[in-house]
């Protein structure tokens, strides 16, 4: 014992650091290693779910179209002589133009299969185009339709013709039609407008998401409105002006927590709050951008605290040295300091409403809404919901659909989250 | 003791005395030109070994402009302050000195009221301006500071430009009646700081990306175009190299001509270059006040002369 004690003594501070030098070396990297494995299971993780979305959801991003020539007779479409945009039968004139193309099909059964190759909306796109120029009428058009969705399916390979009929949407003697057309040059793939100029639709192929864009705009139009003035002015009076005591302590916990409540209570909270005391109209924008601003208001008084506390105090003591008042100093050094701190939390609290769904549940925004809202009463749907919508819904092309509209959110939550760091970024550089 | 000593080996850079191994033989070596210059006859002073309440020597001036009396400042139920009662003449420089944490900066931030924004301050006793209690209800701090500014430790700019940083005040004073009396008093604050030659192809540079010693200039500029009564500065020169301590030091000479100064600072040869009386701060309490050849060459107290020997850091 007292021999070791004394060869200890005796070694010196190089042989020790030595010694131990290999075995911190290895610690090092190890974990340098378990770190890049992490880091590589959390990027591939990402890469999947990426990739994955993009092989369902990019196809939705186009639409099959057939070519008719729609014979726009004055007697069929105006037999009085005048024509009425409103009653004209336009789906006739578009039946007409497939049979034209399919003379032989006579059975009454084989008809209504032939009429379905096309979607139902067909007829509206006679109808628009007689709204723009009504002179064309007694001549005939060729015109593009959306294929109804079967077909964009069949087209697109998401439905297997070599499959036994009873198993598929679409028979054998539309498979043969739509052959046919392909052959004749009338099938196309074009860009899916009605994806962003429609709202939802129980035909896939005229659903769209700007029903919810809109929605999710009018709502997060509301949340920025309402919770940045508000938590920007909270978390400057609680750091500038509150004293700080028990209460402020208190306040400060209390915030912190409303940041961790299940998004699902915010909406609770609504619809006893907005809904049913104060009256306001179930599924509106008006309530959702209430509720999320809500859901919001504690991320932007945090983020906006630490920005105000990122304001080194030696400017404060300048300031006030020269003799600026506590609002000149606020005003004039801490808020143009803190104020990309506390856009950065902003946007990044937006993008966490944009992207909720839980609570507009709660207050009726889930509910199937065709027209696409106009205001902030308005029925509305937001994008997450519309995904969980049509996640629902059992037509596969649906399914494209909802990958697609994820695809669209995760773009803007990107973008957003993009202005932040560039936000942020502005603000590392100012001293 | 430690940092005394640095600062001494620093000071050493700039003037040909010779450092030493322990800082009391630097510090007579310092003191050795101002003595003879004089050529006082060392008069025996009444020593005080004890430390106790009261201050020694003379907390009284000829020309008192800012009186505090009997002053206590405490920090919750920390006494940081005890019963100080100091007269600053006008237009005259006095150093505050003291080990770390004896209450310079307290007493310092006492005068301008910057102790109101610490909320578990406490200053009891009176401070009065030009005969006003500047404690009393009805004077704004925000008015007070005006006439007494302030220059901090670390340089502390606005993150803006150069002439943004010397406007602001002014410009929250409403000193200047339109943009052409503004740009003169700029100019002028910065010409008074020494720094109008360095910058004035560049206000519009902000003026964080100034050395140092600019910066602390800048800072100077800044407090100077409200056009103050007094100055407090709290360690100026701190964090500064030896140059800029002697250009910062050579100014604070010329702008005693216009204002009372008020200087917190550790080095012993700065306080006996600039100041005209010395103030010596021990745990609080005031306790020794004289004019600077007299602490310096005669200290009167015990724990003065420790302090200025190098015995106490
Ligand atoms: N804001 C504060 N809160 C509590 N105590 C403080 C505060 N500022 C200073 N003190 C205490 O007051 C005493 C004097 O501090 P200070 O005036 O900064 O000393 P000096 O400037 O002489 O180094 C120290 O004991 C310090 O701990
Ligand atoms: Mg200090």
């Amino acid at each position: 014992m007292n021999k070791r004690a004394h060869k200890r003594n005796v070694q010196t501070t190089r042989e020790r650091v030595e010694a131990g030098l290999g075995r911190r070396r290895r610690k090092e990297v190890t974990f340098r290693a378990m770190g890049m494995a992490a880091t590589t299971v959390g990027v591939v993780f990402l890469l999947v779910f990426f990739s994955s979305l993009i092989q369902q959801g990019a196809s939705a991003f186009r639409q099959t179209f057939i070519q008719l020539d729609v014979v726009l007779a004055e007697d069929e479409l105006a037999p009085g002589g005048e024509l009425d945009l409103a009653y004209a039968d336009f789906d006739g004139v578009v039946r007409d133009a497939l049979r034209d193309i399919f003379p032989d099909v006579s059975d009454r059964r084989d008809r209504r299969q032939l009429y379905r190759l096309v979607s139902i909306a067909s007829g509206f796109e006679v109808r628009d185009m007689l709204a723009d120029d009504p002179q064309l009428i007694g001549t005939t058009q060729s015109i593009w339709v959306p294929a109804s969705a079967n077909v964009d399916m069949l087209i697109k390979g998401n439905i297997d013709a070599t499959l036994d009929e009873s198993l598929r949407p679409v028979s054998d003697k539309q498979v043969e039609w739509i052959r046919t057309l392909g052959e004749d040059g009338r099938l196309e793939r074009r860009f899916n407008m009605a994806l962003f100029s429609n709202g939802d639709s129980r035909e896939p192929e005229l659903a769209g998401i700007k029903g919810a864009l809109m929605g999710s705009f009018y709502m997060l139009m509301v949340t920025l409105l309402l919770a940045f003035p508000i938590g920007v002015a909270a978390a400057v009076y609680l750091e500038e002006f509150a004293p700080k005591n028990r209460w402020a302590d208190l306040i400060e916990v209390n915030i912190n927590n409303l940041a961790a409540v299940p998004s699902i209570v915010f909406g609770l909270l609504g619809l006893a709050v907005f809904i049913n005391w104060m009256a306001l109209p179930r599924s509106a924008p008006l309530v959702g951008g209430l509720v999320l601003s809500l859901l919001t208001l504690p991320v932007i008084i945090i983020a906006s605290r630490a920005a105000i506390q990122a304001v080194p105090p030696s400017i404060r003591e300048a300031a006030l040295g020269l003799g600026a008042s506590r609002m000149q100093v606020v005003f004039h050094h801490v808020m143009p300091l803190a104020l990309p701190g506390m856009l950065t939390g902003a946007i990044i609290g937006m993008s966490r409403a944009l992207g909720e769904s839980a609570p507009l549940l709660m207050i009726g925004m889930v509910a199937f809404i065709v027209d696409v809202p106009g205001g902030f009463t308005d029925p509305a749907t937001a994008l997450p919901v519309q995904i969980y919508l049509w996640a629902d819904s059992p037509e596969r092309a649906f399914a494209e659909r909802t990958s697609a509209a994820i695809i669209v959110l995760l773009g803007f939550l990107l973008l957003m989250n993009l202005a932040a760091v560039i936000m942020r970024k502005r603000m590392e550089r100012r001293w | 003791m430690r940092m005394l000593q640095t600062r001494e080996v620093e000071v050493a850079d700039e003037q040909p005395v010779p450092s030493s191994e322990y800082a009391g033989g630097s510090l007579e070596a310092a003191n050795t030109p101002k003595g003879d210059s004089h050529g006082a006859a060392p008069r025996i002073p009444d020593r005080v070994t004890e430390f106790g309440p009261g201050t020694v020597g003379n907390v009284r001036c000829e020309n008192p402009f800012m009186v505090a009396e009997n002053v206590d400042v405490f920090y919750g139920d920390i006494h940081a302050i005890k019963n100080v009662t100091l007269e600053i003449g006008q237009k005259e420089v006095i150093a505050l000195i003291g080990p770390s944490g004896c209450g310079k900066s307290t007493f310092l931030r006492c005068l301008n009221r910057m102790n109101d924004t610490i909320e578990s301050a406490r200053v009891t006793g009176s401070i009065t301006l030009d005969g006003q209690d500047i404690y009393s209800k009805s004077l704004d701090p925000v008015a007070l500071r005006a006439r007494v500014g302030m220059v901090f430790q670390k340089p502390n700019p606005f993150p803006k430009s150069i002439y943004d940083n010397v406007a602001y005040g002014p410009r929250i004073h409403g000193l200047a009646a339109d943009r052409a009396e503004l740009d003169e008093i700029v100019h002028k604050s910065l010409d008074r700081a020494g720094l109008l030659k360095e910058v004035k192809d560049r206000l519009e540079e902000p003026g964080t990306g100034l050395s140092g010693g600019q910066q602390q200039r800048l800072c100077i500029a800044r407090t100077i175009a409200v056009n103050p009564e007094v100055i407090l500065m709290d360690e100026p020169c701190s964090a500064l190299d030896p140059i800029a301590t002697a250009r910062i030091e050579d100014l604070m000479d010329e702008l005693s001509a216009d204002y009372s100064i008020v200087i917190v600072t550790h080095s012993m040869q700065q306080a006996a270059r600039v100041s005209k009386r010395v103030a010596y701060f021990h745990l609080g309490q005031l306790v020794e006040v004289d004019e600077t050849d007299q602490v310096f060459t005669n200290p009167r107290h015990k724990l003065t002369e420790d302090y200025i020997t190098g015995r106490i850091g």
